[in-house]
């Protein structure tokens, strides 16, 4: 089943070469169509009781687990979810395309990203849906290089911005080195052991370590190549020793891309590591404990000092990163159920925020966008653009800072039953300081998600007025399609509580089915 | 009945939701509205108030709602929470009517965030389970943060609100971590089922410390007090009325219901601890209410005082104890809203000031607003006949029969707030007329006067019958005892 959905990728991406007159509007509602239409179909292939204990295909370079199956349905949903923020540009950008193609002036050369971005976006997407379903060390590098190259070539779209550009740069040169030391790693394991293959790798390990006074060379390549792999793939989630890269490049690209670099990334990235994951290298199990904490302490503490609100957001992901890794490290069948559910409430909860940051974008700086169509310049980066938003546009201000709060775990929220799930599975293992350090450092962080919440709800006296004169003059900037978003989003993140059992039973019956595996 | 109770003020904000407060009209039908659900909410809870049998200690009009996985929705009341219950339906139309005309700009939202806050306070008095009372203890948290910074009067009202939120945040995560240790220990969180579990007494003393940080923090106890005053003075009236009867009752309700329910040998084992803390939070707070310059911070810091004599009474493991420190807490609950009415809404709304210094000599315009004051006045001070005596009568009845050394230090707190008390009553009152303030001021609107009223009935009537109260918390309490 996931062929026909690569296949239907690989057509609509052939197409924008065909026909190059087609509006970018179009393409952007293709492709979210198209992304809906695959997540449909890996949910269908869910239901293929032969799949449960997963089917190699491409002679084994790939393995469709039912978990895979519905990742990738949580990849194309969300994917499918970002490319709605689009279209409203696209009303503004496409009359000018359609009359003014033959002569390009300066100006489209900036709307012209927007029919690429599709199919940009969807290779990338590729990579990761197949980064998920890999069994072997060399289709992972590869579906990571694919992914990842869509993401290099994303944060660089806007050429015409220094910022977007040299963001682009430093995320394509550092992403290069972890992608560097990933190979070296599946050189050192290649060499010692003459694996690529992960279930034999598995098999070869277990037979390794269930003798532990005879460790032999074999073993220290292999668990030196894993950390470098790993390694590897720490630093492309941007966990924390190796989180440098992430606030400079969040910040600079344009708030849509930034969306798509915290999100997909990191869901496949993570998963991959769920299924590589080993208890019994105790090595690694170090790493993942040195980094967790280190995430949670950093992206808590460096968090408060910032101004500008993507930096902000980036320092909170590195601290979500911690809490996932954390679930990761305990590796038990509640651990494992708390991680999926954390990575599915992070997905909702940053989207949503990601979302309303945009919209609150599109109003706040509505004359430049209407003027100049220019996109980046209708993106917020300060905290202090949002000072007093409460008071003109109320519904999307409550929105966010309902969305903060589940950030910040305030309990009725989905963001607190995540870190409640995460925390009661570290306690039942007995991580008791890890624990409470991560409680620290979610009161701390918490403080940084009030700043912005309490700039929101100050009052502007001077500005506001005027903004209230515009309100009345124009129309909504804002299409129907992204407030729904934003509506069902907030309102699934409200109303959790209510009804859970959804959410909390597919992510039950995922986890058992790993450890049915094992 | 239960289920009516939580849900009504949250049909009656989504009745006030699709209004626009444009006009005029439409901003008093809004206003009606809240007010109506709040008191048809109140007019539920004295029915169930006459239907509670207090011939049995179990739940009563238990309603479950079976389908949530995560701790399972189940609604009861008891002789412990009924009055709490009461207590905040009676204070929510207080609440909405004290800030009646004052809030202009929002008022949509100001009043929508009320009800909604009365369902969660209700609901946490109701919660028969662990999870789900650490859910709507947090829940209230948000809501209150932004009423402060949105609707607040004071410049430094960020600060206060920032500092109310991470409190009890900070506190309260702790909970979160002792629930699912409590969890792990008996893989319940049903209130009915934990206190049928038994617990060693070393993973008691955990546990308890936890759950005590949390509530000591809300109550607030000494080393914590230092968000509770700033948060009064700078949030708008309204909020401070629901802080100082409802919310400031959580962690009274808490402590009963969790500490000394549950863990009762880790209780008895800390006894002297909480004991100690008490009369160190009853002086310092008693001491620095003394040298308050604003008026509402010094109200702030004597209901700490109080708060800290319901301590006392809570852990004194006797019934008068017990039985004194809930009445003093609901006298608290008529009292200190009555006092920031006074100065935060009445004087506030005719001078603009706070500051004791600029406010003299009210009693030559505001003779009605001045007797009131003075009758509220005394009732804080604890004079007989007002509940509050009764209550911090029992409360230090209760301690003596555990250390009559404790008892003798709870007892300098009357004395000292008999000092601050009447300090503030005599300087805004009498003397000569301040220059600082308007040529004329008039005497209580009716609003005014119905709302402090409203206040001053149940106080003295509860005063001289408390049985009406007792009569149906004796079973349950005495259930509470360790021996």
């Amino acid at each position: 089943m996931i062929f026909i959905s690569l296949l239907i990728l690989i057509v609509a991406i052939a197409t924008p070469s065909i026909r190059i007159n087609l509006s970018p509007n179009l393409f952007i509602r293709l492709s979210a169509i198209i992304f809906i239409y695959a997540g449909g179909i890996s949910f269908n292939t869910f239901y293929i009781h032969s799949i449960e204990s997963g089917v190699g295909i491409y002679s084994g370079l790939y393995q469709v687990t039912a978990i895979s199956q519905l990742i990738d349905m949580l990849i194309y949903l969300t994917g499918s979810l970002i490319l709605t923020a689009w279209p409203i540009f696209n009303k503004n950008s496409t009359l000018e395309i359609n009359y003014e193609t033959v002569n390009k002036t300066n100006e489209d050369r900036i709307m012209n990203p927007c029919t690429e971005y599709s199919l940009i976006v969807m290779f990338s997407t590729l990579g990761a849906s197949l980064l998920i379903s890999s069994a072997d060390l060399i289709s992972l590098y590869l579906s990571i290089e694919l992914q990842s190259f869509g993401v290099y070539i994303l944060s660089t779209l806007y050429r015409d911005s220094e910022s977007a550009t040299s963001a682009g740069l430093k995320y394509f040169l550092l992403g290069g080195l972890s992608s560097c030391l990933i190979l070296l790693g599946i050189a050192l394991i290649y060499s010692y052991s003459a694996i690529t293959n992960f279930e034999s790798l598995y098999t070869l390990i277990s037979v390794l370590y269930s003798d532990f006074n005879n460790l032999s060379d074999i073993s220290t390549g292999i668990v030196y190549g894993l950390l470098l792999i790993l390694i590897g793939l720490l630093f492309k989630i941007a966990a924390a020793p190796l989180h440098n890269w992430a606030p400079d490049v969040y910040d600079n690209s344009p708030t849509i891309v930034t969306i798509w670099l915290t999100i997909m990334p990191k869901i496949s990235i993570l998963f991959l590591i769920l299924e590589i994951i080993n208890d019994k290298i105790i090595e690694i199990k170090y790493l993942f404990l040195i980094s967790a904490l280190l995430s949670i302490i950093l992206g808590t503490i460096v968090g408060l000092s910032q101004i500008k609100i993507k930096r902000l957001l980036a320092y909170s992901t590195i601290s979500h990163i911690g809490f996932m890794l954390l679930a990761l490290v305990i590796n038990t069948i509640q651990s494992t159920e708390a991680f999926i559910f954390y990575i599915i409430q992070y997905t909702l909860t940053n989207l949503n925020t990601f979302l309303i940051l945009l919209a609150l974008g599109y109003t706040i700086n509505r004359k430049i966008l209407l003027k100049n169509n220019n996109l980046i310049n209708s993106d917020i980066t300060l905290i202090s653009q949002l000072k007093g938003q409460f008071f003109n546009n109320p519904l999307l201000s409550i929105s966010l800072s309902i969305c903060l709060f589940s950030m910040a775990g305030v309990p009725p929220l989905l963001g607190f039953f995540s870190k409640y799930f995460v925390l009661y599975s570290a306690i039942f293992s007995g991580y008791y300081l890890l624990s409470i350090i991560a409680i620290l450092g979610s009161v701390i962080s918490a403080s940084y998600y009030l700043k912005i919440i309490k700039i929101l709800y100050t009052e502007d006296t001077k500005e506001s007025n005027i903004d209230k004169v515009d309100n009345v003059n124009e129309e909504s900037v804002i299409s129907n399609l992204h407030s729904f978003l934003i509506a069902s989003l907030t309102l699934l993140i409200l109303l959790f509580l209510f009804k859970p059992t959804l959410i909390l039973n597919s992510v039950q019956l995922l986890s058992l089915s790993i450890f049915n595996d094992c | 009945m239960i289920t009516l109770l939580i849900l009504i003020p949250i049909i009656g904000s989504l009745m006030i939701l699709p209004l626009q407060e444009d006009y005029l009209n439409n901003k008093n039908k809004i206003k009606t509205i809240a007010i109506t659900t709040s008191i048809i909410n109140f007019i539920v809870s004295i029915f169930l108030w006459l239907e509670f049998d207090s011939n049995t200690n179990q739940y009563q009009f238990v309603t479950e709602f079976d389908y949530l996985p995560i701790g399972h929705l189940i609604f009861g009341v008891d002789g412990i929470s009924l009055y709490f219950v009461l207590l905040t339906t009676f204070i929510t139309p207080v609440a909405i009517l004290s800030n009646y005309n004052n809030i202009n700009v929002n008022i949509k939202y100001f009043l929508v965030s009320l009800l909604i806050l009365e369902s969660l306070q209700l609901a946490l008095f109701l919660i028969l389970d662990l999870l789900l009372f650490y859910v709507f203890f947090e829940s209230v948290l948000p809501l209150f943060f932004i009423k402060i910074l949105v609707y607040g009067s004071g410049e430094s009202r960020d600060r206060s609100a920032n500092l109310l939120f991470l409190y009890t945040l900070f506190g309260s995560l702790f909970m979160a971590l002792a629930i699912v240790q409590l969890y792990s220990y008996t893989y319940t969180t049903d209130f009915q089922l934990l206190s049928l579990c038994d617990i060693s007494l070393e993973g008691q003393k955990l546990l308890w410390l936890a759950f005590f940080l949390a509530f000591a923090i809300k109550t607030p106890l000494w080393p914590f007090t230092g968000w509770l005053y700033r948060a009064h003075a700078d949030s708008p009236l309204a909020g401070s009325i629901l802080l100082a009867a409802t919310i400031l009752k959580f962690a009274t309700y808490g402590y009963i219901r969790i500490l000394i329910n549950f863990l009762p040998d880790a209780t008895n084992y800390f006894g002297p601890l909480v004991q100690t803390i008490a009369i160190v939070t009853l002086i310092y707070a008693s001491l620095s209410t003394i040298i308050q310059q604003d008026t509402k911070t010094l109200i702030a810091y004597s209901s700490i005082a109080h708060m800290s004599i319901v301590i006392l009474g809570l852990f004194s493991n006797n019934i008068q104890g017990i039985e004194g420190a809930i009445l003093l807490a609901l006298a608290h609950g008529f009292v200190s809203p009555a006092l920031f009415i006074c100065v935060g809404g009445i004087i506030y709304d005719r001078t603009g000031t706070r500051v004791i210094k600029y406010i003299r000599g009210l009693v030559t315009y505001m003779p009605i607003f001045t007797i009131l004051f003075f009758i509220f006045t005394l009732c804080n001070t604890g004079i007989p006949l007002s509940l509050n005596f009764l209550g911090e009568q029992l409360s230090l009845i209760g301690i003596w029969e555990v250390n009559p050394i404790i008892s003798a230090l709870g007892a300098t707190g009357i004395v000292l707030s008999a000092c601050y008390s009447i300090f503030l009553y005599n300087r805004i009152s009498y003397g000569k007329y301040s220059p600082h303030m308007n040529k004329v001021v008039l005497d209580l609107s009716r609003r005014e006067f119905i709302l402090l009223i409203t206040l001053l009935i149940p106080t003295i009537l509860l005063g001289i019958f408390p049985n009406l109260i007792l009569d149906s918390i004796h079973l349950s309490v005495s259930s509470l005892l360790f021996n």
